[in-house]
């Protein structure tokens, strides 16, 4: 299973993909911004998408338009990764109908779990 | 999982590491907006900082650096929402919350993580390269690498486990057999280039095959080397570690003019004990060749020398446009004023009174070191296409001439690359099109020839690449795949239009006894032929005859 983490903070990406790939053996691609995500996104075909909210630039809601303007990725499942916890938030983004919701800070030893459960695929 | 938790460990350490810079940056927002230039943007800047504080401390352990980061980010957004302003109140408090952060990651089991490292030592302490393919390999290359101390070598058996190691960090440089249990490791190599930062470690291939197409391969997919089975392990181990090198700092070369060996002596020790690599040139006569031979960054001269004062020598040094940018720091006991004047008239940029204190001598050398390689980074490429310049493409020729006494079983080609009737793109189409072409030529030369010693911009529409362990007939090949794919380019015009170009180009082996006038024009003639034959081709100088009349 091959999951693309879109990410400005280089932090995140690091830890996202030890999590992923070391835990969860799964095959990981990262992106630094909304843009390059939706070019990676059409040349690598992940299986999943683990998208952060809060970028600038192309931000998480935009990026996520963007893969489903173009058929090529309109329907590989996005999950957000978003910091804001809050309920109002998380309202805003289910609007969205992403595949589903995980909140930053994450745990890294669950966080493959976590998405596997989300893409009922565990 | 222990390697996981190594890894954690890893990546937690260069977080705690990286915090100090990112909260300086959050100090310095602070003194901002608590001056006359804060503005929302610059609060909207801070709110990010502690936004990704937020987002990232619990994941790597440090759950209350979320909790106060959060606290000040939400404290961030309200002011954002009704506009500011922002007063020294707030200023004060995100103050402190920033300390509150910092003190997370001041605990005693943080204290370990390592400084960077300054010096002579940073050369290669610390690195690390990835083996990928069957551990057979792994002894010997480990003994090779130890001499230059402190390279480990890290090893994944198959495709699937390098991509893995990869992802959890970087390696230096990475060697890979082609042949893996589960793909090819040509992929490896191009997973790599495709990661952030991936382009900068280098990657060279084993396999048992050697057949032409696979080094094409190895070089499209991104490889600097390419390294038969059974493997020349020391010939790789070498190869790598100047690899890497290349991507490291090199310690700052000082060439110092002295004649005097106790004042020489002195110099030489501050210099050296703070890593630099220093020559003493003793005498004047034979100053040009430790310049050439040196190619020092920073040239330290004393002004009383026997024979020729250091200002005459300067004057001589500035008339060479290749050390236009040198920067030269002259040491004299005359008279301050005076001084000053001579050698700001030779050239000279910097006037340190003996005696000097170590420390400036040292702070003096330093910035100008920096400084200089900076402004030779700038004036090395070209402005256009980013490749180097003339005078910087003959340097590196003229330098790797004079290697070849040492490795002269190597190949080494010389390929002038000129785009086909340019004048008349730039008379259809205008400049800025012309411009637009060469510089997609110069980006595909970057991208196929990453092993290439050097490309440069010869001239207007001309492009020279110097290569190292192809002979003649690879380039020609090499060269030739280049010119199909950049023959299938299509180019926009102004006016929507599309276009497609060419370019001729001819490679000329280096034979022995062949001087560099020799050898350019080798390449030149074959150029010539190329052009000559139609265009859009590649040539080969024909070669010299084995035994040379005479």
């Amino acid at each position: 299973m091959k999951v693309l983490v879109i990410d400005d903070e280089e932090d995140i990406r690091r830890i996202a993909h030890l999590a992923l790939a070391r835990v969860g053996k799964m095959e990981v691609v990262d992106a630094g911004s909304g843009t390059e995500g939706v070019r990676k996104a059409q040349e690598e075909r992940p299986d999943a998408i683990l998208l952060d909210v809060m970028m600038p630039g192309l931000d998480g809601p935009s990026t996520l338009a963007a893969l489903r303007a173009n058929p090529a990725t309109a329907a590989i499942p996005v999950v957000f990764l978003t910091a804001k916890a809050m309920t109002a938030e998380l309202e805003r983004l289910r609007g969205l109908c992403p595949a589903g919701v995980l909140t930053k800070p994450f745990d890294p030893m669950t966080l493959a779990s976590d998405l596997r459960v989300i893409l009922g695929r565990p | 999982m222990d390697d996981f938790q190594d890894a954690l460990r890893g990546l937690r350490a260069e977080y705690v590491r990286e915090s100090g810079p990112r909260l300086a940056e959050i100090a310095r927002l602070l003194d901002v907006l608590s001056g006359a230039h804060g503005d929302l943007a610059t609060l909207d800047d801070l709110r990010r900082r502690f936004h990704a504080f937020a987002g990232s401390g619990t994941t790597y352990g440090f759950p209350e650096v979320t909790a106060v980061a959060r606290e000040a980010e939400r404290a961030c957004t309200g002011l954002l929402d009704r506009a500011g302003p922002v007063t020294p109140a707030h200023v004060e408090e995100w103050r402190r919350l920033a300390f509150r952060i910092r003190a997370q990651f001041e605990g005693p089991e943080n204290a370990a993580a390592p400084a960077p490292r300054v010096g002579r030592e940073r050369a290669s302490a610390g690195l690390e390269v990835l083996l990928v393919g069957d551990d057979s390999g792994v002894g010997e290359l480990r003994s090779r690498l130890r001499e230059h101390g402190g390279i480990t070598v890290h090893t994944a058996t198959t495709r699937s486990e390098a991509f893995e190691s990869l992802a959890l960090r970087l390696p230096d440089g990475l060697v890979v057999d082609v042949l893996l249990p589960d793909g090819s490791g040509y992929d490896v190599v191009r997973h790599l280039r495709g990661l952030p930062r991936g382009e900068d470690p280098p990657a060279l291939v084993i396999s048992t095959r050697a057949g032409f197409l696979d080094k094409v391969e190895a070089v499209q997919c991104g490889a600097e080397g390419f390294f038969e089975k059974p493997v020349d392990w020391e010939a790789l181990g070498q190869r790598l570690v100047h690899l890497i090198r290349r991507n490291h700092v090199e310690p700052g070369r000082v060439l110092y003019v002295e004649d005097d060996p106790h004042q020489a002596s002195f110099v030489r020790s501050v210099l050296e004990s703070a890593g630099y690599d220093v020559r003493v040139s003793s005498d004047p006569r034979h100053f040009e060749a430790d310049l050439a031979g040196f190619r020092p960054d920073l040239l330290l001269v004393d002004v009383l020398l026997p024979g020729v004062t250091g200002y005459d020598l300067t004057r001589v040094v500035r008339q060479d446009e290749r050390h236009a940018t040198l920067p030269v720091v002259f040491l004299t006991t005359q008279g301050q004023v005076e001084a000053r004047v001579h050698a700001t008239r030779a050239g000279g940029d910097e006037l340190l009174l003996k005696p000097v204190a170590p420390n400036l001598l040292l702070s003096t050398v330093a910035a100008r070191v920096e400084r200089a390689r900076f402004l030779r980074s700038l004036v090395e490429r070209d402005g256009l296409t980013r490749l180097l310049t003339h005078t910087a493409f003959q340097e590196r020729a003229r330098a790797l001439l004079d290697q070849r006494g040492r490795t002269p079983e190597r190949h080494l080609v010389w390929a002038m690359i000129d785009l086909d009737h340019f004048k008349s793109v730039n008379d259809r189409f205008g400049h800025p099109v012309g411009d637009r072409v060469l510089v997609s030529l110069s980006a595909l030369l970057r991208r196929r020839l990453r092993q290439a010693n050097a490309v440069g911009r010869y001239g207007g529409e001309e492009f020279a690449v110097l290569l190292e362990g192809l002979d003649d007939a690879q380039t020609v090949g090499v060269v030739t795949r280049i010119l199909d794919e950049f023959a299938a380019t299509e180019h926009h015009a102004a006016d929507g239009s599309v276009f497609k170009t060419t370019f001729s180009a001819g490679v000329a082996l280096l034979e022995p006894r062949m001087d560099f006038d020799g050898w350019r024009r080798a390449a030149d003639d074959a150029l010539c032929a190329a052009k000559a034959a139609g265009r859009a081709r590649v040539a080969a100088a024909p070669q010299a005859p084995a035994t040379p009349a005479g």
